[in-house]
């Protein structure tokens, strides 16, 4: 899938600005878009998509290429994505539960307002909200950039079958979720 | 195949595609008598898999790459910080380095004749001294004998 050919990466890993930009053009879609429903924040989204790259900027010189700079891009912005999450309920000291989501979803006029304008984006923030950061990274590798669970389990470093059980969890809470938001808008 | 684990493939594995096709044919076949499990089958696909499919892909806005190359930049700058004092006072003195190896040379050699001047103009005087004690004329022994 990585359309760079060996003699841009080796000049991008020597430090060629030009290579890298390249580098960056190839992948800050994906980068951004895991970043931005992973955290569901623009500008968080873009302080991730910036400290990915500068990662892999600072790391391609010893990247080995034993798996492809695609997956291994994955992985970093997902570490990222997740280190983000974590610090984030940290410094909140609280939790993002069922309980929260739903209270957010049936917040007044300013959240149905945002349903009726984009209420298919609305619905996919509010569905990922719910699930934790590890779950989070599942869902989205798996249902919104389509990866195989062998990818997603190199890009997370986790076993094949943790993939499974942290995509089985977390569609059994969104479900529970859709379910209740819908007798909630009803 | 019953109908917990069916359910436990249709919300993994048989949503998502990744099962080989001998098993998912009887998962096909589970679904196709049991009402339950292909609502859910259903369900999964209408209310998760759509949805996040078709979620939108931005770009994210140009401003990113030109922070990212100021960083890059700023980050080449403190590892290669340039010229250091003690580089720019290496680099001046570089091309006088055999002029200053002379120039010691010179210096060691003046000291050196200095030095031997002063030994020669010392060698009447130790000569005597030599000789007064060869005769046995103890200097310090005729002060004493004045002041007693």
């Amino acid at each position: 899938m990585d359309i760079l050919s060996a003699e841009t990466l080796r000049k991008a890993a020597q430090g060629d600005i030009e290579a890298f930009e390249q580098v960056y053009r190839t992948h800050a879609a994906f980068v951004y878009n895991v970043a931005l429903r992973m955290v569901e924040s623009r500008e968080d989204a873009e302080e991730i998509t910036q400290e990915v790259f500068l990662i892999v900027h600072r790391k391609l010189g010893s990247f080995m290429f034993r798996s492809s700079l695609k997956t291994w891009v994955y992985r970093v912005t997902a570490n990222c994505a997740i280190n983000f999450l974590n610090k984030r309920k940290h410094e909140r000291k609280g939790r993002v539960d069922l309980d929260e989501a739903l209270a957010f979803t049936a917040s007044g006029d300013d959240a149905r307002a945002h349903v009726e304008q984009e209420d298919q984006d609305y619905r996919v923030r509010m569905l990922l909200n719910i699930l934790n950061p590890d779950e989070r990274a599942c869902v989205v590798l798996r249902n919104i950039e389509g990866l195989s669970y062998q990818d997603i389990a190199r890009s997370l470093n986790v076993n094949i079958n943790t993939v499974r059980t942290r995509l089985k969890r977390a569609r059994e809470k969104m479900l529970k979720t859709g379910k209740e938001v819908i007798a909630d808008e009803l | 195949m019953n109908c917990k684990h069916v359910r436990d493939l249709v919300l993994t594995d048989y949503s998502d595609g990744q099962m080989p096709p001998e098993r998912e044919r009887r998962v096909e076949a589970h679904l196709a008598h049991c009402a339950s499990c292909r609502a859910l089958a259903q369900k999964v696909r209408q209310d998760l898999a759509d949805p996040l499919k078709s979620a939108k892909a931005p770009a994210p806005d140009a401003f990113v790459w030109l922070r990212i190359k100021e960083k890059i930049r700023q980050e080449a700058a403190i590892e290669d910080p340039g010229i250091s004092v003690a580089d720019m006072v290496r680099n001046f003195v570089q091309p006088f380095r055999p002029v200053a190896v002379m120039a010691c040379l010179f210096v060691m050699l003046g000291v050196g004749l200095v030095i031997r001047q002063n030994l020669s103009h010392q060698q009447p005087y130790m000569a005597y001294m030599m000789g007064a004690e060869a005769q046995g004329d103890d200097v310090s022994a005729g002060i004493e004998q004045y002041f007693l």
